[in-house]
């Protein structure tokens, strides 16, 4: 992995719930999904922005689904992790994991 | 879940606007839907809730998104992506740009050819103006310098009434307030020796200690002079030019220190001046502190030249005003010397830069000319692609079909302009550093300046800028007529390359610009060489064939005497005599059209000295005996000077028959008494002769009034001895060279040149400028008719279906070329007599300004049937081939 791609918390967040989502992540999925699991207001804009910013370092790609079958259904922008996308996550969860490795930190939630 | 979705955007109004205003384009849609959805699901549950849920999240999101539209923003505007698609949009005009140039190349050579000349031409003027009049004066501060001089208005025009200060005046202007400190300085001609080399006469100038820190100037060498050694009797020492000290000194860089023989007596080099340095003109190669000596500098010594700086803030008005105070106080206390003088504050410039106002009216000419030439040019080039331009209609319609903007259209036809224009101001540029040759005379060398003549970079700057405007002013209008074409009518039009009425009538309105200005430049041209004819013998007054010169200066140390220079002087006359194939000989202080001058007050004895009315000035010189023989100026009346005129004996004066004339009506004069008054000293002497007129000192002056004096009675320690002889000069220079060489080893001998050199010197600016403008009306006349031809060759082409039609029908070949010709006759004819009417204006301003020149009716008249004849030739050649089209071809073509 290239030296330099550092994620930020939130870009984790949005790259963990489009691999939670699948076929099934575009903006207002992704931002319940988060907003459920981190029990934190996570707002619309924040989601597209991050969503842009990680397209930009070509992490993530969008393609359309089909319009919806209903009466003037609209086509959704869908988000998928691109390979590199895939490998950085896993890196940064990786380095993560090898950190928290023998800790007792306790726990707060769950 | 969000399968029941009713995807359409919805949301409470002014937050769903909001939302879409911040968002980027790309996430707007959406995003909002995204929005929209949520909102529906939580609407159904609690309407309020969903509003205020809605609210929160635009709230919430606008810093990110506006952030985030920041980013794109200053991405997209990252200098490198803009720079890439200037770059690439001015490159891709610049392709297609040349490709149109090399798809006309004849077009595009002729154009870049005129347009360089053009260019050119402006450029050398541009060169030759700037180190006299324009660059910055290379001292400190120097809009606070300036010049005093008294003046006596006697002296006439010119600014030939500047006069010279005595010690006493340039004492007393000291004392000024105006001035934050004032200095002193003259000039003359000494001889230099290193330790081991020869001697060489050197222009020396003797200013007072403090005159280069008043410039603001230091040697390069060494340092300036101490207030100690301006004194009379410790002034022994000098500084140099850089140009003495490489040719005389080998550019020794420890020759500060070392002793030098100046005028024979030892000296020391106590600095070496910057290689730009020049003060107070170009040919002054040394400097010596003037330690003036009351004893020799009294009253009526007035040889002092004043420069000061001004305090800040003080005007040259309040400068003249208090000088001229002090002015009335000096002439109470000397009444003979101040008598008819006032005080003139000039900037330091005008003062140094001899003729400075005749050269920047000769400059100033040049300039009109030379833009002039660019106005022409303009035309014709603006002509030349108008004619291109309606040949390309087709092409710039069919990019407009395609959906080319119709600035994009400007931008490229502007593109090819500027192309033009920027191949032909690098060839315009170098065609001025090859030509800049040819200008450079009208500054006699000599002169002040500042820099050199060279095409440097603001000359460079110069013509770029006169480029970029020459391809805006003659590419506008053709490209933004060729931009609004009517797509549909261009397009369907069966013959490309028709015009409108509007291009036609630009067209017409250039052409008629063009033969105006061609024919005025002409007349201009012609003018000038009416003024300044070749210069016969006749006009010179004297026949400078066969003469040679050799100019000399007595030192002090080797002839401390006034016997001692006269005897040195008949000893040089009679050595050179004795010398084979020379006729006669002579010696004069100042030589004719050498620019310099001296002058005396004449009057009757009868008439008194106070009439202001009967004080003439006559230009005076001091001749030897065989003068006015070995220079062939005709003696009318007595004799020119012999041994009888000795310095004890009775004071004789010659006069010329100006001067006879003026005060006895051509009579008999011999025997006559002439009052004359020089150096303060009145002297009642009588008429021995009378010679022809011939001119002075300085051409521009014309014939004066003219007294001549003994030499033996007004000896000068500088000079020259006249020598005419036969056979060869340069023969004759040696001898004379190696004879006054024998006399004296130590007197520089190498200021010798021929009399015919001297006239020729002193009439190259006004023969060079004279012969510029012949080549700049040739240039138009040659420009004028390229015109008119181009706009008749463009019209037979336009016509050439129209001619086809006529023939078919019997026109004959007269009947076809009459009405090609027609179309251009008559604005050019318009265009010929408007010029005419400005040659008239030009001659009389010329009258009011300096007298009859003396141009006959018929020199502008015949200008204009030049330019017309000329015209009628240019439109004839493409009407003649006209008529060799076969109407058939022209027929089936369509």
């Amino acid at each position: 992995m290239p030296k330099g791609q550092h994620l930020a918390e939130f870009e984790q967040y949005v790259l963990l719930s489009l691999v939670r989502l699948g076929d099934e992540a575009y903006g207002a999925a992704i931002r319940r999904e988060i907003e459920e699991r981190t029990s934190r207001p996570v707002s619309i804009g924040a989601v597209y922005a991050t969503l842009g910013r990680l397209a930009d370092k070509e992490l993530v790609e969008s393609w359309m689904s089909d319009p919806l079958p209903v009466r003037g259904g609209r086509s959704r922008k869908h988000f998928r992790l691109t390979p590199h996308g895939d490998e950085t996550l896993r890196h940064t969860v990786g380095m993560l994991s090898r950190m928290l490795d023998g800790l007792e930190l306790g726990s707060d939630a769950e | 879940m969000p399968s029941s979705r009713q995807a359409v955007a919805v949301g409470p109004l002014p937050w769903r606007l909001l939302a879409a205003a911040v968002a980027p384009p790309a996430d707007r849609a959406p995003m909002l839907d995204d929005l929209g959805e949520e909102y529906s699901e939580r609407l159904a549950t609690n309407a309020r809730a969903a509003r205020r849920w809605y609210r929160q999240q635009v709230l919430r999101s606008s810093p990110w998104l506006l952030a985030r539209r920041a980013r794109l923003a200053v991405r997209n505007l990252s200098p490198e992506s803009l720079m890439e698609s200037v770059v690439t949009t001015f490159l891709h005009d610049v392709r297609s740009g040349l490709r149109g140039l090399a798809s006309q190349p004849v077009m595009s050579l002729l154009v870049i050819a005129i347009l360089a000349l053009g260019i050119a031409a402006n450029t050398a003027i541009f060169s030759l103006i700037n180190p006299i009049l324009l660059r910055a004066l290379p001292y400190e501060e120097p809009e606070r310098l300036v010049h005093m001089f008294e003046t006596d208005v006697s002296l006439g025009e010119f600014g030939w009434d500047q006069l010279r200060q005595s010690l006493s005046t340039y004492e007393a202007w000291r004392e000024a307030d105006s001035f934050e400190d004032v200095a002193a300085y003259y000039y003359g001609p000494t001889a230099v020796r290193p330790q081991n080399g020869d001697a060489r006469g050197v222009e020396t100038g003797f200013v007072t200690a403090n005159l280069f820190p008043l410039l603001g100037v230091e040697p390069a060498l060494g340092r300036n002079f101490a207030a100690a050694e301006d004194v009379p009797g410790n002034n022994q020492v000098v500084i140099l030019s850089d140009s003495v000290w490489r040719t005389q000194f080998g550019a020794d860089p420890a020759v500060v220190g070392t002793q030098v023989f100046v005028d024979g007596t030892p000296h020391v080099v106590v600095g070496v001046m910057d290689p730009g340095f020049n003060f107070p003109y170009g040919e002054i190669r040394m400097w010596r502190p003037a330690g003036f000596d009351p004893e020799r500098w009294g009253p009526a010594a007035q040889g002092i030249l004043t420069m000061g700086r001004l305090r800040d803030g003080v005007t040259h008005e309040t400068a003249t005003a208090e000088l001229g105070a002090i002015h009335e106080q000096l002439a109470r206390q000397y009444p003979d010397a101040m008598e008819g003088r006032s005080v003139r504050v000039t900037e330091l410039r005008r003062a140094l830069v001899f003729f400075h106002d005749e050269l920047r009216a000769m400059m100033l000419a040049l300039l009109v000319g030379a833009g002039l030439i660019l106005l022409i040019v303009c035309a014709n080039v603006a002509n030349l692609m108008l004619a291109w331009s309606s040949v390309r209609r087709r092409d710039v319609a069919v990019r407009g079909a395609l959906g080319a903007g119709r600035g994009r259209i400007v931008r490229q036809l502007l593109t090819e302009n500027s192309l033009l224009a920027f191949i032909a101001a690098i060839a315009g540029i170098g065609a001025a550093r090859a030509g800049i040759g040819l200008v450079a005379p009208v500054v006699p060398a000599a002169l002040y300046r500042v820099g050199q003549i060279e095409v440097d970079l603001p000359a460079v700057i110069f013509s770029v800028v006169l480029a970029a405007a020459t391809a805006l002013t003659f590419g506008l209008v053709p490209a933004l007529r060729a931009s609004r074409v009517s797509l549909t009518e261009t397009l369907k039009e069966s013959r490309p390359g028709s015009a409108g009425k509007a291009t036609r009538r630009f067209s017409t309105a250039l052409i008629f610009g063009q033969v105006v200005v061609a024919t005025f430049l002409c007349g201009a041209a012609a003018v000038s060489v009416g003024i300044v004819r070749d210069f016969s013998n006749q006009e010179l007054g004297f026949e400078p064939e066969g003469v040679v010169t050799i100019g000399m200066s007595l030192p002090r140390a080797d002839y401390p005497s006034v016997a001692e220079i006269i005897a040195f002087q008949q000893q040089a006359q009679e050595g050179l005599d004795r010398l084979p194939g020379v006729e006669a000989t002579g010696w004069i202080d100042r030589l004719p059209l050498d620019f310099a001058t001296s002058s005396t007050l004449y009057r009757l004895p009868e008439e008194t000295a106070e009439n202001e009315e009967t004080q003439r000035r006559a230009d005076r010189s001091s001749v030897g005996p065989g003068y006015f023989a070995s220079m062939g100026i005709a003696v009318r009346q007595g004799r020119e000077f012999d041994a009888r005129d000795q310095r004890d004996a009775a004071s004789v004066v010659v006069v010329n028959t100006l001067l006879a004339d003026t005060l006895w009506s051509g009579e008999a004069v011999t025997g006559e008494t002439l009052v004359v008054t020089f150096g303060g000293e009145e002297r009642e002497a009588t008429v021995v002769g009378v010679v022809e007129d011939s001119l002075g000192g300085i051409a521009l002056n014309g014939m004066g009034p003219q007294v001549f004096l003994p030499a033996a009675q007004a000896a000068t320690r500088g000079g020259f001895m006249t020598m005419r002889a036969t056979g060869d000069m340069a023969q004759s220079i040696e001898a004379a060279r190696a004879e006054i060489a024998r006399l004296d080893p130590n007197l520089p001998t190498e200021n010798v040149r021929t009399m015919q050199g001297i006239v020729t010197q002193a009439f190259q600016p006004i023969v060079t400028v004279r012969n510029l403008l012949s080549g700049f009306g040739v240039f138009a006349v040659l420009l004028a008719a390229l015109g008119v031809y181009g706009v008749a060759a463009y019209a037979v082409a336009q016509r050439t279906h129209e001619i086809g039609v006529r023939m078919a029908i019997g026109a004959s070949t007269g009947n076809i070329v009459g009405v090609i010709m027609r179309s251009a006759a008559g604005i050019v004819a318009a265009g010929a007599i408007v010029g005419v009417l400005a040659i008239f204006g030009l001659i009389a301003v010329l009258t009011s300004a300096l007298g009859d020149p003396g141009i006959p009716f018929i020199v502008p008249m015949s200008m204009g049937l030049l330019l017309t004849a000329v015209a009628a030739l240019a439109s004839w050649l493409p009407a003649r081939r006209a008529t060799r089209v076969d109407p058939l071809i022209t027929l089936r073509a369509d």
